[in-house]
């Protein structure tokens, strides 16, 4: 039985993947650009975003709930790597999965392909990029208390890794929503030893122990993709913890009442309820009265 | 006037004891009824359509439900000024008027509460307000309070009842349901000395503490108003202003409230032209009081006219409020001090219809305390539907509102129907007092 | 579920030393909206069914993958009730909006109503026009919700429905809302709206689970207001209404870590401020707004206002 419903429902589901494709007019579904671009932090496995567009008027907008397809070097079973919906902004994330780990650390370059096939709004769509493999290593120390970051790139070909010059890095210091630059300059390019460096002189807030994280990344590289390589260093101004979310004040939750709304309107309470409730007693103590008169 | 000691006990009873309804009674009480039952179902339309039935909107988000609630919590205050004060006072001449202000006080205690959840976007969370009640909002506050009031004012009636309530079971039809009524609330009563001591006492410690409780009501509600930074609210006076606006118009309910006993219970022998003479000049004086904390709430922001302060002042002023608001000040204040200060003007009709004046002018007061301040933000009203920079209560909102002050004097009546409006006990007691001091 | 560790490695420093907030802001990126290492790229962690489902590739072949990896992963993982009232630990969000370069333009309007099911009428983000006396000259002025430091709607509120979260966001409980409209009364800035009728809404959102990081979806007879998009905040993106400002006149980010941006500049929160005299709404009525203005000198753009007059 259950066999048969999933094999009933395996046909469902390649007719709605293949009757519509076939039977409906292409024509006049509405054509889709699809992107896609690789993302890697700190030498982890890649991430893939990919995100839709559609024209409307002359402008681009981001279409929302579109499955896209990824798969990984070819359009296959084996390459399948998984599908992302966009969300409202026309955008949907997926890490390579473990399984493709090792094809991935061995290749020097890899193909990335994002796919939208048999979609009832839009025409099939699709995008490749290819990815040489790199990585940014990041160093931060401190001499005669000058701080210095260094950054040094590396592709990987021939299976070991090289240095690679004349390319654009970034170093920055990492914020929740955005970066702050380490230094005047916007980027910085790496010199014949793949290397790029900056003082660090910013005063800047840290966490609690004024650890901060610094990072070195490549952005946008038609090569490389995104690259990013944060390090944890102690270069921030501790954070003077703010407790005022813990203090009892007006504005706080019930279970933070200050003291003196407390204690003042609760004594007022107990004081007239507890008169209302000897006034309770009183009128027992008028019918007990009423009762032994009545028995005497 | 001349010798009202000389009725006899059997007279005073057979004269206070409830009555069936009469004709007029019927009418009277038809009437109430068919406007709760409209305003049962304009709540019933909003519980289903939600608050958007009524026309208040984001600027306007308090409405006539919220100045009917004041307005109820306002009245309510007559029960400690009449009962507790002029008992603590010794006025001699209270006696008539004790339990129409303490049934006053409660059917709009409890309709106040009643208002006030139906003021709620969600009234079936009622229960959110004991479960997560927190003690930093004013509401809490004014829940503990009227709570407490309602409580105390219940008592309030109760105490001096015990000693009317064997009268009620022997004059009334044996076995009936009414009977039943009298002997569960005080078969018990058996009027001996010491039932009396304590009934005495226990009249005594309300007396005192309900005073503070009663202000206390009245000045956490305009601390709903008071504790927030709004044009007209911003107010350090606003308790006592509040308060001497409540004790005027409980004062100018108990006198519309007399009159209308007297005349359709024939009191005329125990309301007498002199407690109208009384509440009349006690009217005056708390108009006088009212008007001073007027003055001082408008004239003192309009001398300074900061920018804020200004929209607010010139719309009671000079704009859209401004008709209502120098009638409520003229018709609501001025009128009523000028009629009764004079000793014709203190007869029952004229005492009567400036009672309706000063009522009638607090419900709307409280209207105008609360709708133009709405109306008055600090950022300009921008941006929004041309009817959300007015309000205009729907015909939901009037058939809710009108029906719960129809509820409040449909329990009045109820309770004048139940029990002798005027103590019957206490009114004998007195005379005999009075006959043996002349002896 | 995101393993936080697993995007950050962070070997040398014991995890309770490090304070959430940093360890949120090193996900964090530049504020391009597609980068991913801010938010819960979803981490593969499906197992293969066995179970195969044919898929047709571009060139037009079937394709046969297995259907466990076909299943589209949660993007945001779901935040507790109580984690949602807490707020996020060591940050103290805020916003600066630059009024020299504001023109009306009320796509951060447009995309706070879309985001977060807002009727045209309620919007939760005002463009005033503002000309503050007779002969000074007039500019358009956003406003959000201010996330008051002593915020007067909190103070008011009888059963703890809106809250003030670690974070500086004041968030609402429309689950716990009772209704009374205090909140309203009490804001001076005007900022909530009252869900008075049901709220139109599309049956997907509608059966969601009511969250007050998103205030969606939207109650009847609850209030509702900015909420300054803790959820985007906790994915490492900007509030709707920054990222689509075209003008930049939105900046925001942590004060504690002293950095705004506005999708476009990243600055420091207190040289911002300092150098361009920021200021906030209503000062003296010591709520202490978590929004900072800059006032509107060097305009970028010319005072239009088609309105009436006295509008302003």
């Amino acid at each position: 039985m259950r066999r048969f419903t999933s094999s009933w429902l395996c046909f469902l589901f390649t007719c709605v993947l293949v009757i519509p494709t076939q039977a409906q007019d292409e024509k006049d579904k509405n054509a889709i650009k699809v992107d896609l671009a690789y993302y890697q932090l700190d030498n982890a496995l890649p991430i893939l975003v990919a995100s839709a567009k559609t024209k409307n008027g002359k402008k681009f907008e981001p279409v929302d709930s579109v499955d896209i397809y990824l798969y990984f070097n070819e359009e296959s079973t084996v390459g399948f790597i998984g599908k992302i919906r966009t969300n409202d902004k026309g955008i949907g994330k997926l890490s390579l999965p473990e399984r493709f780990r090792s094809d991935w650390a061995t290749l020097p370059s890899s193909t990335f392909i994002a796919t939208i096939t048999g979609n009832e709004r839009f025409k099939d769509a699709s995008t490749e990029i290819e990815i040489a493999k790199a990585k940014i290593e990041l160093t931060a120390e401190e001499k005669d208390s000058v701080r210095i970051i260094t950054a040094k790139v590396l592709a990987f070909q021939d299976s070991s890794w090289i240095v690679v010059p004349e390319t654009e890095i970034k170093l920055v210091v990492r914020r929740l929503l955005s970066d702050i630059k380490v230094g005047e300059d916007d980027s910085f390019t790496t010199d014949d030893d793949g290397v790029a460096s900056t003082e660090f002189n910013l005063t800047i807030p840290g966490d609690g122990d004024g650890n901060i994280f610094i990072g070195a990344k490549i952005d946008d590289n038609d090569t490389y993709g995104n690259l990013v390589t944060t390090k944890v260093m102690k270069w921030g101004a501790p954070l003077e913890r703010d407790d005022s979310f813990e203090a009892r004040t007006l504005w706080a939750t019930r279970d933070k009442t200050p003291l003196w709304l407390l204690i003042f309107p609760n004594l007022i309470i107990a004081s007239v309820w507890g008169i209302i409730f000897y006034l309770l007693y009183l009128i027992t103590r008028i019918i007990k009265l009423g009762k032994t008169n009545e028995s005497a | 006037m001349i010798d009202q000691s000389s009725i006899s006990s059997d007279k005073i009873t057979s004269d206070l004891m409830p009555q069936k309804f009469g004709k007029a009674g019927t009418i009277w009480v038809s009437i109430l009824v068919l406007l709760c039952l409209a305003g049962l179902f304009g709540y019933y339309r909003q519980l289903t359509l939600g608050l958007g039935v009524t026309g208040m909107r984001d600027y306007a988000s308090w409405g006539i439900y919220i100045s009917n609630f004041v307005f109820f919590v306002a009245i309510s205050l007559v029960g400690s000024l009449i009962t507790a004060i002029f008992r603590l006072t010794n006025v001699g001449w209270r006696t008539p008027l004790t339990r129409i202000s303490e049934i006053i006080a409660v059917s709009a205690i409890l309709f106040a509460s009643i208002i006030i959840i139906v003021d709620m976007g969600r009234p079936e969370r009622f229960t959110h307000i004991f479960l997560y009640s927190r003690l930093q909002s004013p509401i809490i506050w004014d829940v503990i309070v009227i709570t407490t009031y309602l409580v105390l004012s219940v008592l309030f009636l109760y105490f001096p009842l015990l000693a009317d309530l064997p009268i009620l079971i022997k004059n009334s039809k044996a076995g009936s349901g009414l009977q039943k009524l009298y002997k569960f609330l005080g078969s018990f009563w058996k009027g001996t000395a010491a039932q009396f001591k304590i009934t005495e006492k226990a009249v005594k410690i309300i007396s005192v503490m309900i005073i503070p409780v009663a202000l206390a009501i009245h000045t956490v509600t305009s601390w709903l108003f008071a504790t927030t930074y709004r044009p007209g609210w911003d107010s350090t006076n606003f308790g006592a202003y509040f308060v001497s606006g409540a004790f005027l118009v409980g004062a100018g309910g108990v006198i519309v409230a007399m009159y209308v006993f007297r005349k359709a219970y024939k009191l005329e022998a125990y309301i007498t032209e002199k407690h109208f003479d009384y509440m009349g000049k006690i009217v005056v004086m708390l108009a006088l009081l009212y008007l001073y904390f007027n003055v001082n709430e408008y004239l003192v922001p309009a001398f300074k006219m900061k920018k804020a302060e200004e929209h607010h002042l010139m719309s009671l002023f000079t704009g859209e409020f401004s008709l209502l608001f120098w009638s409520v000040i003229i018709l609501g204040m001025i009128v009523p001090i000028v009629v009764l200060i004079f000793p014709s003007g203190r007869k029952p009709k004229t005492a009567f219809i400036m009672g309706v004046l000063v009522v009638v002018g607090a419900w709307f007061k409280r209207f105008l305390i609360v709708t133009p301040t709405m109306l008055s933000p600090f950022l300009p009203m921008y941006d929004v539907p041309e009817n959300y920079k007015h309000y205009w209560p729907t015909w939901e909102e009037w058939a809710i509102t009108i029906g719960s002050l129809a509820g409040a004097l449909l329990i009045i009546t109820i309770f004048a129907r139940l029990f002798p409006i005027v103590p019957i006990h206490e009114t004998i007691e007195e005379r005999q007092n009075v006959k043996q001091q002349m002896l | 579920m995101v393993d936080l560790p697993k995007i950050i490695p962070q070997p040398q420093i014991p995890r309770r030393n490090f304070i959430k907030g940093a360890l949120l802001a090193g996900l964090a990126s530049s504020c391009t909206s597609n980068d991913p290492f801010t938010t819960a790229a979803t981490e593969e962690s499906v197992m293969a069914s066995g179970e195969m489902v044919k898929l047709l590739s571009t060139t037009g072949e079937i394709i046969e993958v297995d259907k466990a990896y076909l299943k589209p992963l949660e993007e945001i993982p779901s935040i507790s009730q109580t984690a949602q009232r807490m707020g996020i630990e060591g940050k103290k969000f805020v916003m600066v909006i630059d009024l020299s370069r504001c023109k009306n333009l009320k796509k951060c309007q447009e995309a706070c109503n879309h985001a977060h099911f807002v009727s045209d009428a309620q919007n939760w983000i005002k463009v005033y026009p503002i000309q503050e006396a007779e002969h000074t000259a007039p500019f358009w002025q956003p406003t959000t919700c201010m996330h008051c430091d002593d915020p007067p709607c909190v103070k008011v509120c009888p059963v703890d429905a809106t809250f003030k979260r670690q974070d500086g966001i004041v968030g609402i409980d429309a689950d716990r809302c009772i209704g009374c409209r205090f909140c309203m009364a009490a804001c001076p800035y005007s900022t909530r709206v009252f869900n008075w009728d049901q709220p139109l809404l599309p049956p997907e959102v509608l059966a969601m689970n009511y969250s007050s990081e998103t205030s969606c979806p939207p109650k009847i007879g609850t209030v509702s207001k900015c909420d300054f998009c803790p959820d985007m905040a906790r994915k490492g993106e900007l509030p709707h209404c920054v990222s689509a400002c075209p003008n930049g006149v939105f900046f925001f980010g942590d004060m504690n870590e002293d950095t705004v941006t506005n999708g476009s500049e990243t600055v420091r929160f207190s040289e911002l401020i300092r150098d361009r005299s920021g200021y906030r709404l209503m000062e003296d009525l010591g709520t202490k707004p978590s929004v900072y203005y800059l006032p509107p000198v060097d305009r970028l753009f010319p005072f239009k206002n088609e309105l009436k007059p006295e509008e302003g």
